[in-house]
C-alpha cells in the first residue's frame, strides 16, 4: 500500500478514536486531555524531527584533512600523467604554482 | 554472482560530465591507482554535454594513457538531465556492477574498493556512500551547508520512511539489474532523483548498505548548484512523499 495510504488510514484512525473519546462523559481534567492530545502529539513529533535534526547535525564530521589528501593525491597524479605525456592546460599550471 | 574473483564482476563506471577539463585526467588517474590495487576490473564511461571547455580533449588524452578499453567517451549534443546520463552511459557498459559518482573530485575514487568489499559482505543490491555515518563527513562546508544538507536528509529519511542515511549522495554502486528498473521509472531532476532511485530501490525490496565517504568540496570548476536546486528538492521530496 502506498505509504501516504497508510498515513491517512492510521490519521483517520485516530481521529475517530479522538472523536470517540471526545463523546465520553469524563471529568474536566481529562476532557482537555483528550482534546489537546493531538496538538501535544503534533509537538512531540516536532521535538523530535528537531532532536533528530540537532543530532544529525552535531555529529556530521568537518575534515579538512581530507581536502589535504586529495591535494596531494591531485599533485601525484599530475607529476605521474605529465611523465606519462599529458598536456595540462598551461593556463592551469600556472594558476597552480601560485595557489595553496 | 558467478566467481569470487573479483575481475569477472566487471564494473562500469559512469560519470557524467560538464566543463571538468581539469578535473578528468586526475580522476581517471586515481580511478586506476585504486581499481588496480584492488584488482578490480573496470571501464570509465563519460557522458560529456557538449562541454565548450575541452573536457572531451581531455578524456581522448587520458584513452592515450590508459586505453581505449578502459576509457570510453560517449558524448552527447546538449546540456541533458543528469537521469538520462546515466541511461546513456548504460547503453554502452558491459559490466555487471555499474558505479555512478561525480566528475569534480568531491567522490573520492579511494572508496571505490570499499564499495565492492561491503558490498561481498552484505550481498546488497545496492551500496550508497554516506557522508552521515561514523567515518563519513565533508570538507570544504560552513554549518549553514552541513545544517541544510543534514536536514533535507532528515526530514526526506523521516517523510520517506526510508532508513538510508544518505538519499541526496550521488556517490554509489549498483547491481546492473536493479540500476536498469530503476532508471526505467525514476523520474525526479536534481537531488530528488538521488532521493528516489533509492526510495524505488526500497520498494522493490532491493537492499542497502552503505559507506561512510568524506565528501570534499569541489576544488577546480564551478559547482552547479543553485537555489532552484532547493525548490526542486522539496517539490521532488513531496512528489515523492505523495505517490511512493
Amino acid at each position: 500500500m502506498k505509504r501516504i495510504y497508510r498515513i491517512a488510514y492510521m490519521a483517520a484512525a485516530g481521529g475517530a478514536a479522538w472523536a470517540a473519546a471526545l463523546q465520553l462523559s469524563l471529568p474536566t481534567p481529562a476532557r482537555v486531555a483528550v482534546l489537546l492530545a493531538p496538538l501535544l502529539l503534533l509537538v512531540a513529533f516536532g521535538m523530535y524531527m528537531l532532536l533528530l535534526l540537532a543530532y544529525g547535525a552535531l555529529t556530521f564530521r568537518s575534515c579538512p584533512e581530507e581536502a589535504q589528501k586529495l591535494h596531494s593525491d591531485i599533485c601525484r597524479a599530475r607529476k605521474d600523467l605529465v611523465k606519462q605525456g599529458y598536456a595540462f592546460d598551461k593556463e592551469l599550471q600556472a594558476g597552480l604554482s601560485s595557489d595553496g | 554472482m558467478p566467481g569470487d574473483d573479483s575481475t569477472s564482476n566487471k564494473c562500469s563506471i559512469i560519470i557524467p560530465s560538464y566543463n571538468e577539463r581539469d578535473n578528468i585526467p586526475i580522476l581517471l588517474w586515481l580511478i586506476e591507482e585504486a581499481c588496480s590495487k584492488a584488482s578490480i576490473a573496470y571501464e570509465v564511461i563519460i557522458v560529456d554535454d557538449a562541454s565548450p571547455d575541452g573536457t572531451q580533449q581531455a578524456v581522448k588524452q587520458m584513452q592515450q594513457v590508459l586505453g581505449a578499453d578502459k576509457v570510453l567517451l560517449r558524448p552527447r549534443s546538449a546540456k541533458l538531465g543528469l537521469g538520462t546520463a546515466y541511461r546513456h552511459g548504460l547503453q554502452y557498459a558491459s559490466g555487471s556492477w555499474i558505479i555512478l559518482m561525480d566528475a569534480d573530485l568531491s567522490h573520492h575514487p579511494k572508496y571505490i574498493p570499499t564499495l565492492f568489499k561491503v558490498q561481498q559482505q552484505s550481498s546488497a543490491d545496492i551500496v550508497t556512500g554516506t557522508r552521515y555515518t561514523a567515518g563519513g563527513g565533508v570538507s570544504g562546508w560552513n554549518w549553514k551547508r552541513k545544517l541544510t544538507s543534514r536536514g533535507a536528509n532528515v526530514l526526506a529519511s523521516t517523510l520517506l520512511g526510508l532508513r538510508v542515511s544518505d538519499l541526496t549522495g550521488a556517490y554509489r554502486l549498483y547491481r546492473r539489474s536493479v540500476l536498469e528498473q530503476l532508471l526505467h521509472v525514476v523520474t525526479s531532476k536534481g537531488y530528488a532523483f538521488q532521493m528516489e532511485m533509492i526510495a524505488r530501490a526500497s520498494a522493490l525490496g532491493s537492499s542497502i548498505a552503505e559507506v561512510p565517504i568524506v565528501f570534499v568540496d569541489r576544488v577546480y570548476g564551478q559547482s552547479k548548484l543553485g537555489r532552484s536546486e532547493y525548490t526542486m528538492f522539496i517539490s521532488g521530496l513531496l512528489r515523492l512523499f505523495f505517490t511512493l
